[in-house]
């Protein structure tokens, strides 16, 4: 369930319950993992708009997830920088030992890979972020160790 | 003022306008897309673009505000190459299957393509969303969508209902509701009229004309008594749809579902074609020479045996002004009875007399605009976006533009959720809060300062001195802090208006209401522009100025249906008691003691069931006439269709049973009546202000025996016992129900869904439950369109204009069933 009072936390920002629906998303995500029908349905309930309307907002933008997600996140930038130090063998490789697609979820149910485009760490290219952890300046032997970390 | 120059030409214009509001009011054409007027500006089509001199970029002239000294080009080489390549993108994906689309000939893609010629196609691309067809009325094409966004605005910014969106990003991006469900909304098809292309159309239009093969004709819209101009599109002097024009009509082009898609009612299965004449108790099929001399022969006997005062009439709140004037001559002068009354006796008449006890008016006409530019609005217990669609949206309209509209009501209205603050008072609980505002006002001294000359302020004072917020509260529900706040934000505003309706269908306000409401206001200082009450149907208002009600002391509405023995014979033209009046058990036995019923209507009514003689009318669109709205204002109707079967004009039946009769009224034409009509003004009254000392009764409703309160009313997709003849409204909604909250369900062990018994000191129903957070514990909701439904056997009739909620009980229906519905 979505956490009512963080709700109104988020709305009491806001001139207009409209402005508060990007945050409300983003807590609903936080706390369901992703955007299901259901913590849609709930965002809208919680901040009096119509479903319509968030969903169309919940599509529109990219970060939102609408496929249920691993236990961790990984999200890799494979732009400019990153890609010239090595990013796509990077995906290559969480491909081979987790068998994550980009865009997918590991068959354990432990990661979800999404592909950034930057998240402002091009002086320690390539890098990445799992869950809000940031981890800059991989190579392969180094993604494997932190990966690790995450059960 | 500003000054800019368009193509050359020296305009003024007010500041703070866009360059396509200034170019389309010097008639200046700039194609666009995705604006509409009543939209915010949206700037998505870019086929809008101008050239302004001293800027590098072309602008959108429909989101770029206009400055002095501006000047703007609007067809250049340039300006044609950018909004061609508009084009040819739009065009990239869109499907060529005009030939069999319903919007071809009309649409705006197909004008500008061929307008600014055949594109290069250089790119190509195919979407493959499947149509949606499984919405009642609406169906959606997202394959010819081009993402103007017209629908989705409409639908969120203009109704206030948001049920559906672009869903999606980029080439995907795809128009339905969040969860590509069957659309679920209010049906208003607001979205189809908005849409510029050919993926939104509605179902019963699917396929059946080419536009250029239409004939367009304006007409007034026979619902609800806005009074919304249709355009109706005729196809062999067939009906096949109607639209709305932008800017045509008191609605400007807006439209609810009942004008948009009720006006099929006329090729319903069940209109009456031929005289019915019960003979051996059976109806038969009888000529109009045999009815009419049946009933002539019969109203003699019985006006010579009884007298006149024993034959009453009923008219009706839809048949035309001519009509009503043909209906009261007829009584008057033929059979010398002033026994005449219509369904405003219910509702509307209360709203007028309590206007005249109060402010000394006899009428007052409401204005569509009055919401616009107010500080504060009141809605009072009344579901205006339903019953009065188009006066509805004004409220959404004047909260955007910076009006607080506060809503005051136990059912979470369209208002009450979209308004600015929603206040859930206990159902009929209206009236003491009203009084617990002018406490306040009084105790403020607003008065003081205003030099108020009514009588009865003292009285007013005494009444009102136990209505304190705390006991408001009590009373109400609403929490006293909250009440104290709006009260003082009402009493406190620069501008302010209160609004509420007093339908024949209601029953949880009354006269009292009306009262508590004008003492308010007097109390501040307003007059009656403040206090905006609509009346019912398209012509209620029109009815009662064409004197259909007693003039002279004759019997009214509660003294001919209502008091055993009072009648002999009944005429009743197009109004069905038995479904949408009060207490309709007492109404049947009253009925089946008459020695002649008669029973003119466009179908056989519940109440024609009961008569001796049934005469086919014309409906709405078969016959000249006019209707009054609740602006006042009268509207003339054509005759658009020809009559069905041998169905007569109301009017002319009068002037025909006279003339058998041997009275021929003069000789009668229609452009004799419609002088006649056109010469009918409101009273004036003597404006000599007073107040009404606290009356309100209403508390003792509920017992332990009866402990929940059953309001009636009308709903969105129907309007009195008329609508219920669309095939199209029925197709979205045929079957009565009652609302019930989510904690008396689980109380009750009621499923939704289900059947439900309702039983009140009068009777007993059964009837389908639909379990709705927009209830309130304790309260119920019932629609009254459904005859099979039966629900006005459990109300009660108040003679003396009281709201009077109806006190019932509830439960799973017992026993195994028999036919539903009772
Ligand atoms: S019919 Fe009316 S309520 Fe339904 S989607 Fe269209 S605009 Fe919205
Ligand atoms: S359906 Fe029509 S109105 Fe709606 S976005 Fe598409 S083209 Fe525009
Ligand atoms: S029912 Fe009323 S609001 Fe709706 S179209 Fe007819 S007149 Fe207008
Ligand atoms: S009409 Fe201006 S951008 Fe569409």
């Amino acid at each position: 369930m979505l956490d009512r009072e963080k709700v109104r936390e988020i709305v009491r920002k806001y001139p207009e319950r409209r402005g508060a629906l990007l945050p409300a998303l983003h807590l609903a995500q936080k706390e369901y993992g992703w955007l299901s029908p259901e913590a849609m349905k709930e965002v809208s309930r919680a901040l009096n708009l119509p479903e319509a309307t968030v969903k169309g907002v919940a599509t529109f933008y990219a970060m939102y997830r609408r496929v249920p997600a691993g236990r961790h996140l990984i999200q890799i930038c494979t732009n400019v920088a990153c890609m010239i130090f090595g990013a796509e063998r990077l995906v290559d490789l969480l491909k081979e030992r987790y068998g994550l697609e980009p865009g997918g979820t590991s068959e354990d149910g432990r990661f979800s890979l999404m592909i950034m485009e930057c998240i402002g760490a091009c002086d320690r290219a390539p890098a990445m972020l799992v869950n809000e952890d940031y981890h800059p300046d991989l190579n392969e032997e180094r993604i494997m160790t932190i990966l690790e970390g995450y059960k | 003022m500003i000054e800019l120059t368009i193509d050359g030409k020296l305009i003024q214009a007010e500041k703070g306008s866009t360059i396509l509001q200034i170019a389309k009011a010097n008639n200046i054409k700039i194609p666009h897309l995705c604006w509409d007027r009543r939209l915010k500006p949206y700037g998505g089509c870019r086929l809008c673009l101008v050239e302004v001199e001293g800027q590098r970029k072309l602008l959108a002239a429909c989101s770029t505000p206009a400055e002095n000294g501006m000047v703007i080009k609007t067809d250049t080489p340039v300006l044609r190459k950018a909004r061609k390549t508009v084009l040819e993108l739009l065009l990239v994906h869109h499907p060529l299957d005009c030939p069999i689309c319903d919007k071809a000939g009309e649409c705006d893609l197909q004008d500008l393509a061929y307008q600014y010629g055949p594109s290069e196609g250089r790119f190509y691309a195919e979407r493959k969303h499947d149509p949606e067809a499984t919405s009642p009325l609406i169906e959606r094409n997202p394959n010819r969508c081009i993402l103007c966004g017209r629908c989705v605005r409409v639908c969120w910014e203009h109704q206030g209902v948001g049920a559906i969106n672009l869903i999606g990003r980029g080439f995907n991006t795809k128009i339905s509701p969040a969860f590509e469900e069957t659309l679920d909304c209010e049906f208003c098809g607001q979205c189809v009229d908005a849409c510029p292309v050919g993926a939104l159309g509605t179902k019963p239009y699917k396929y059946r004309a080419r536009a250029w093969f239409l004939e367009s004709t304006d007409t007034i819209c026979p619902y609800c008594s806005v009074g919304c101009t249709l355009t109706l599109d005729l196809r062999e002097g067939k009906i096949l749809r109607v639209r709305g024009m932008d800017g045509v009509g008191v609605n400007e082009g807006d439209l609810c579902g009942k004008g948009r898609f009720g006006f099929d009612f006329i090729y319903s299965e069940g209109r009456l074609t031929k005289p019915l004449l019960r003979k051996n108790g059976e109806f038969q099929e009888v000529d109009w020479e045999e009815a009419l001399y049946y009933i002539a022969e019969r109203l003699r006997d019985i006006k010579e045996t009884h007298g006149p005062e024993k034959i009453g009439a009923i008219g009706s709140a839809r048949t035309t002004l001519e009509d009503d004037i043909m209906l009261a001559r007829f009584f008057r002068e033929v059979l010398g009875s002033d026994n005449i009354d219509s369904s405003a006796r219910l509702g509307y008449a209360w709203a007028l007399k309590g206007m005249e006890d109060t402010l000394g008016i006899k009428s007052n006409p409401v204005s569509l605009n009055s919401p616009i530019g107010k500080e504060v609005v009141l809605v009072l217990e009344s579901d205006i976006t339903s019953t009065h669609p188009i006066f509805g949206l004004k409220f959404l309209e004047a909260m955007h533009e910076g009006t607080e509209v506060i809503v005051v009501d136990p059912r979470k209205t369209k208002l009450a959720r979209r308004g600015n603050r929603w206040l859930r008072n206990r159902p009929g609980t209206i009236t003491p809060f009203l009084y617990g505002i002018t406490h306040l006002a009084m105790k403020e001294g607003v008065h003081l300062k205003k030099d108020i000359t009514a009588e009865g302020l003292d009285e007013l004072e005494d009444g009102l001195r136990e209505y304190t917020p705390g006991k408001v509260s009590e009373l109400t529900g609403i929490d006293e802090d909250l009440f104290r706040e709006v009260a003082l934000r009402f009493i406190n505003a620069e501008s302010r208006l209160l609004t509420l309706t007093l339908g024949a269908a209601e029953n949880q306000k009354g006269l009292e209401t009306i009262h508590a409401a004008a003492n308010l206001l007097m109390l501040l200082g307003e007059g009656p522009e403040a206090l905006q009450i609509p009346s019912d149907y398209s012509n209620t208002y029109g009815a009662w100025l064409a004197g259909l009600r007693p003039l002279s002391g004759g019997k009214d509405l509660y003294g001919m249906l209502y008091t055993p023995g009072s009648l002999k014979a009944l005429y009743v033209m197009g109004e069905d008691p038995l479904v949408t009046m009060p207490d309709a058990g007492t109404i049947e036995e009253n009925l089946k003691d008459l020695e002649l019923l008669i029973v003119q209507d466009i179908r056989l009514s519940e109440t024609g069931k009961l008569a001796h003689v049934v005469l086919p009318a014309s409906s709405w669109a078969e016959k000249e006439g006019s209707f009054i709205n609740s602006q006042g204002i009268r509207q003339m109707l054509p005759k658009v269709v020809s009559t069905t079967g041998d169905s007569i004009a109301d009017w002319k039946i009068f002037r025909n049973i006279a003339r058998v009769m041997g009275h021929d009224l003069g000789t009668v034409e229609f452009s004799q009546l419609k002088e006649e009509a056109g010469k009918i003004v409101p009273e004036e009254g003597t404006r000599k202000w007073r107040f009404i000392p606290p009356e309100w009764e209403g508390l003792a409703r509920t017992t332990e025996e009866y402990p929940i309160l059953m309001v009636t009313g009308n709903i969105m997709q129907h309007s009195g016992s008329l609508s219920v003849m669309s095939k199209s409204l029925s197709h979205v909604l045929s079957d009565a129900f009652v609302q019930i909250s989510p904690e008396d369900a689980g109380r009750f062990r009621i499923g939704d869904g289900e059947f439900i018994e309702i039983t009140s000191p009068k009777g007993t129903v059964y009837i389908k439950a639909r379990v709705s957070d927009e209830i309130p514990e304790g309260m119920l909701f019932v629609p009254l369109h459904f005859a099979h439904a039966r629900v006005n056997l459990l109300t009660e009739v108040s003679r003396d204009g009281k709201a009077l909620l109806t006190p019932v009980r509830i439960g799973p229906r017992k026993g195994n069933g028999g036919s539903p519905a009772g």
